[in-house]
């Protein structure tokens, strides 16, 4: 099973939305990591644990613009089956992902 | 050997001949016109960088010539304790930059100051539309205590000699000049907050994203004609009584200005004067009122919400939001129409320990 760690792999302080809006941006962690672990997961049909462990914070437009992404893309049910989430730090940042990923669509929170 | 030579020479003669053509000799004859504008163009193109310079010199020695008009400033010298008088203040003296006078910002006096208004008065005289080529001068309150305030903040570093990052005694005061979202400065004000506040660095989710989030909200809305024109300030001062204040501002548009609200007819009626800013506070704080960006917009619009929701956390003394004509005080909801439009958005909060 393959293991994202936010802090380690990516940033211990993830940043804004887009790309052009600074670094470390949710668009780029989309990109560069989720989506691909996303899809070797699928394929080997095996779970996907993110660990949000070691970061600062998780800014809202950060996780809407990636998890929210993968929720549109590759449909809910499907990645709240992939996705485990290690948050022991603070169990509010696993619950803020699963949020987004039950309702990426603002119209519909 | 003499084939090779002969060769040799058809190909001399060939190229002698070549040389005496007209189209040949018009060619080199262009080069070197070419060479002789280019070099002229240059050699004006200097002229006038030095004209324009020394007129620059002579327009800004005959601005500091100019005496000063001294402006005096309200003895509650706090943006958010006194927000309407502090915005007619700072209307006053932009209106005299704009008619090209110097001003003499007279602060000798004041009773009170609150680093939210060190802050303010830092971004608008570093904001050359606000400036104008003019002059501001003034100097520190004559009260020891508020003097402290001032120097700490690394205001004089800022004024005189456009300082990009300073840290004073703790504090941190910051320009962001490539107006972009920046966690690593988030991180660095999050930790002068948190050590000073709560002594160590605790996890506190809230205050690195409720930064991140003001950072963002500036590189998007700031601007209605282009993303990331604005600048953004941070200003974090830690207190004498293990409170840390931070200041989050830009003089932007405002985020009512830059709103955009879904229905046609609430666009018109808001034109026409009927509907005013600060009936569309509860619209903007639930995230409904939509900014003039496109991309996206369906899942777009989450900042201000969370904002708001992180506001309400106890670790939170005071949280306000001002922006145009408006003031929001978003721990408890209530708002308070201004009287003076401040045309940018300023994010106060304070940050004190547990109880």
């Amino acid at each position: 099973m393959e293991t994202i760690s936010i802090a380690k792999d990516f940033s211990k302080n993830p940043g804004a939305r887009y790309g052009d809006d600074g670094d470390f941006s949710g668009e780029l962690f989309y990109k560069e990591l989720l989506l691909p672990a996303f899809e070797r997961a699928i394929n080997s049909k095996q779970k996907l644990t993110i660990d949000l462990n070691g970061i600062y914070g998780f800014p809202s437009s950060f996780v809407s613009e990636s998890f929210g992404k993968l929720s549109i893309e590759k449909g809910a049910n499907n990645v709240i089956s992939v996705l485990v989430f290690i948050s022991d730090e603070n169990p509010i940042r696993a619950e803020k992902a699963i949020a987004e990923i039950k309702s990426p669509i603002k119209d519909e929170q | 050997m003499g084939k090779k030579n002969r060769l040799l020479g058809n190909i001399r003669a060939r190229y002698q001949k070549k040389r005496k053509s007209k189209k040949w000799k018009h060619r080199k004859l262009s080069k070197v016109r070419e060479k002789k504008r280019k070099a002229s163009y240059e050699r004006l193109l200097r002229r006038y960088e030095k004209i324009r310079r020394d007129q620059a010199r002579k327009e800004y020695y005959l601005q500091r010539s100019k005496t000063p008009i001294a402006l005096k400033a309200p003895a509650d010298f706090s943006l958010i304790n006194n927000t309407d008088e502090i915005l007619e203040y700072w209307e006053n003296v932009g209106s005299e930059l704009q008619k090209k006078e110097n001003v003499f910002v007279d602060i000798d006096h004041i009773e009170s100051l609150t680093s939210d208004a060190v802050a303010l008065m830092i971004a608008y005289i570093n904001n050359s539309d606000f400036m104008n080529d003019s002059i501001i001068v003034g100097r520190a309150p004559r009260k020891r205590n508020l003097a402290k305030i001032f120097t700490q903040s690394g205001f004089y570093k800022y004024v005189f000699s456009q300082g990009k990052f300073d840290i004073s005694n703790g504090e941190i005061l910051h320009k962001e000049t490539n107006n972009k979202v920046v966690p690593e400065i988030a991180v660095s004000s999050f930790l002068v907050g948190a050590e000073h506040t709560f002594g160590k660095d605790i996890p506190f989710d809230g205050l690195y994203e409720i930064l991140i989030e003001c950072m963002s909200n500036t590189h998007n809305h700031a601007s209605l004609n282009r993303k990331d024109k604005c600048k953004w300030w941070i200003y974090t001062h830690p207190d004498d009584h293990k409170v840390t204040c931070y200041s989050f501002l830009d003089l932007g548009v405002g985020i009512f200005e830059s709103m955009r609200t879904k229905g046609f007819f609430t666009k018109v009626l808001k034109t026409v004067g009927i509907y005013k800013n600060i009936d569309f506070v509860t619209d903007l704080l639930d995230g409904k009122i939509q900014s003039r960006m496109e991309k996206d917009r369906k899942i777009r619009g989450k900042g201000i919400p969370e904002i708001v929701k992180h506001s309400k956390n106890d670790l939170f003394r005071t949280f306000i939001l001002i922006t145009n004509d408006v003031k929001i005080d978003l721990k408890t909801g209530e708002c308070q129409q201004l009287g003076h439009n401040f045309s940018g958005t300023f994010f106060y909060w304070e940050i004190k320990p547990h109880t």
